[in-house]
């Protein structure tokens, strides 16, 4: 019964794909090429980390940051793959009827997604930390383990969206089991002198020398095994939202409602897109919180919290395409000039990116202080990531009712961003020889991707989603 | 059997104390206007809504039960969600997951060939015009053999020669000893094919009974002039006439 469930769901996301890859092919075989590059350069990125971080290995601090800053981007996008996941109702009304059970309906759309995630981003996190933790004193193995317990961050940071939405739906007793969950993480962390890291705390110790790091991969497997189980099962018994009176408007004849406000309130209204941004906004303050905490000198807290705060904000720009391509029958049919109402859309997705990012920056700003070049370092990553969401979200759209929709369009941005880094890596450095600035390298990118993002948007718009 | 089945969405009352029983053997149509309770009543029938209070028996187990699912099966308002399937791998993927019998295929080949959908079952789903769509999702669910069959407005978007064929398909299977529960606008339909009609309105039903006994109690000549005598909009025709001289 599952497998011919995962089976239909996996052949559905599989031939949405493949229509993707057919109608863009030329993007499609870069992206690949890049990608299956991505492991060799992030292997000699993770080298000269770790050649650099090795004398203060030892340290808990350091340990503790190199475990928490990857695994808290992971959480981030662990709650963002929460908020979108369908469930049952994801699966259309006749099948949602059928006699299976909720897991079967959790676990089906998440087959194909998890294992092209795999494919794509396995390999090079996997590179990255073993020859990161190569020259430490944990050796290869524990930058194993580093891997293993980057991914089990993923259902954390999906269990800590589940919670967020038992406790604004009201369910109490939940709310006690999740947050008798929260102090049994923290007090395994405790006991490891590493409180942040709760149960993936023996990764850190590993990484420092202070346990074999053959036993931090057996527990972090466990724990990532644990997690992952505890995550559907918490998913199979979401409630059902809790619905709000609604005030009621009189229609008045004179009222015009701007294009630009329309798709603002499209993107605002989206529930996957609020519940991404609180997600982000949580994980975004957790991160300065426990940064500056730690101690970690300015400008760590600001960048963690705002790059963490990034990841699950930028759904907003992933969902554009979807949000406007439902509505393209009135959208193409009005009298307005595309480009004008491609360049409004494009606009809002990017405010809707950069304001959760920027409530978080402020915050850890006034905590732990930043200078202004920081400030431009991530603006300029807001405008670069909303427009790798936007293109990759006109590639393969993230809409509100097909299954897997919104799991294949995380899947394919991993991609996307991780081959618009190593293009990034490639070019700015033959700029700067030429003789740019370093602002007006930034610039030049932000404009450049910013026109491929509406470029890409206005064309798919006109050809339709499929 | 629904038994004081009420259910609220925030504050909006989309059924109140709703008492009705769909015995095997029967078409029941549930009619009423946009809001009235319909859609929500299949839905909590099929287990995809949760009521607040009351019960809802399928074949003597709770709605959303594993045995009830496996007694029912939706035709919905808007099929969706596997639009990358073909037509038969849909209907093939409902099969597998109701575990239907051989006599399934049977079916579901009687009412391809009635619908006319031989040549448009290799298509997928999603290209499919929203009508054709609506056939694909009702040759799966009326194939399953499934005690209760519930189906959402019922004949909205199909063309009258597919109005024809369902009607004819659910009066079959309701021979066959299906109970039939079906909500629609089309009243020359509900007239037609349902054994009882329940006229909701608000979520609480306003009257009820068989085609004959309705238009005999509001001395009406058709189902859609006890349709406005029951909502008290008898004079609807006249009063709209009226104030669409401005028009």
């Amino acid at each position: 019964m599952r497998f011919v469930l995962c089976r239909s769901v996996a052949r559905c996301q599989a031939r949405r794909l493949v229509a993707a890859v057919g109608s863009a092919p030329l993007p499609a075989a870069i992206l690949v090429a890049l990608v299956a590059g991505a492991p060799l350069a992030l292997a000699r990125v993770g080298a000269m980390l770790g050649n650099e971080l090795a004398p203060a290995a030892t340290t808990s601090g350091v340990a503790t940051a190199l475990v928490l800053g990857p695994c808290l981007a992971a959480a981030a996008a662990g709650a963002v793959i929460a908020a979108s996941l369908p469930t049952r109702a994801g699966l259309g009304q006749q099948i949602a009827a059928g006699p299976f059970g909720d897991r079967s309906a959790v676990v089906a759309p998440l087959v194909l997604p998890a294992f092209l995630a795999t494919f794509v981003v396995l390999p090079s996190l996997v590179a990255l930390t073993v020859s990161l933790a190569g020259p430490l004193p944990g050796g290869h193995t524990a930058g194993l383990a580093l891997s293993i317990a980057v991914l089990a961050a993923v259902p954390v940071g999906a269990i800590a969206a589940e919670g967020a939405q038992i406790a604004v739906r009201g369910r109490r007793r939940r709310l006690l089991a999740f947050g008798l969950g929260a102090g049994a993480w923290l007090g395994a962390g405790v006991a490891m002198r590493m409180a942040p890291l709760g149960p993936l705390a023996p990764v850190g110790l590993a990484l420092r020398g202070v346990v074999s790091p053959w036993v931090a991969l057996a527990a972090v497997w466990v724990v990532a095994l644990g997690l992952g189980g505890t995550w559907i099962g918490v998913a199979n018994r979401r409630p059902e939202p809790r619905l709000r009176a609604t005030r009621r408007r009189h229609f008045e004849a004179a009222w015009r409602f701007p294009v630009s406000a329309a798709a603002l309130s499209l993107v605002a209204r989206r529930t996957d897109v609020r519940r991404a941004s609180v997600a982000a906004l949580g994980f975004g303050l957790t991160g300065a919180t426990v940064a500056v905490v730690a101690g970690s000198p300015s400008p760590g807290p600001f960048l963690l919290a705002t790059t963490t705060t990034l990841l699950g904000s930028l759904v907003a720009s992933l969902a554009l395409f979807g949000i406007l391509v439902s509505g393209s029958w009135i959208w193409l049919a009005a009298p307005t000039g595309l480009r004008s109402l491609v360049a409004t859309a494009w606009l809002v997705g990017l405010a809707a990116a950069a304001i959760p990012v920027g409530v978080v920056g402020v915050v850890a700003a006034i905590a732990s202080g930043v200078d202004a070049s920081m400030v431009g370092v991530v603006s300029v990553l807001v405008v670069m990531g909303a427009a790798v969401a936007t293109i990759t979200g006109s590639l393969v759209p993230w809409q509100g009712d097909g299954i897997g929709d919104q799991l294949s369009a995380v899947a394919a941005f991993m991609a996307v961003a991780l081959a618009t880094s190593l293009t990034i890596g490639l070019v700015a450095p033959r700029l700067k020889t030429v003789g740019l600035p370093d602002p007006g390298i930034a610039f030049l990118l932000c404009v450049a991707f910013s026109l491929l993002a509406n470029a890409v948007l206005a064309r798919r718009l006109e050809g339709g989603s499929r | 059997m629904a038994q004081g089945v009420s259910k609220r969405f925030g504050s909006s009352v989309a059924l109140e104390g709703i008492d009705l029983r769909v015995v095997a053997g029967s078409v029941v149509g549930l009619v009423g206007p946009n809001g009235s309770g319909k859609t929500t009543l299949l839905r909590s029938a099929a287990g995809l809504v949760t009521i607040d209070s009351g019960s809802i028996l399928v074949a003597g187990a709770p709605a959303g039960s594993h045995r009830a699912r496996h007694s029912s099966a939706l035709v919905p308002d808007e099929p969706t969600g596997f639009d990358e399937l073909t037509g038969a791998e849909f209907v093939a993927l409902a099969h597998a997951l109701w575990k239907a019998d051989e006599r399934a295929d049977v079916r579901s080949r009687a009412l391809t060939h009635a619908f006319g959908l031989e040549e448009r079952l290799d298509q997928r789903v999603g290209t499919l015009s929203r009508g054709l769509r609506r056939q694909v999702s009702a040759v799966a669910t009326l194939s399953l053999g499934t005690l209760l069959v519930l189906v959402d407005e019922a004949s909205a978007t199909l063309d009258p020669e597919a109005v024809v064929v369902l009607g004819e398909a659910l009066r079959a299977l309701s021979a066959r000893g299906a109970g039939v529960m079906l909500a629609t606008q089309d009243l020359h339909f509900a007239g037609a094919v349902c054994d009882e009609i329940v006229l909701l309105h608000r979520g609480v039903i306003i009257d009820r009974g068989s085609p004959v006994e309705l238009r005999a109690r509001h001395g009406a000549d058709s189902i859609e002039d006890v349709f406005l005598a029951a909502l008290g909009d008898g004079s609807l025709r006249s009063r709209v006439r009226d104030a669409f001289r401005a028009l």
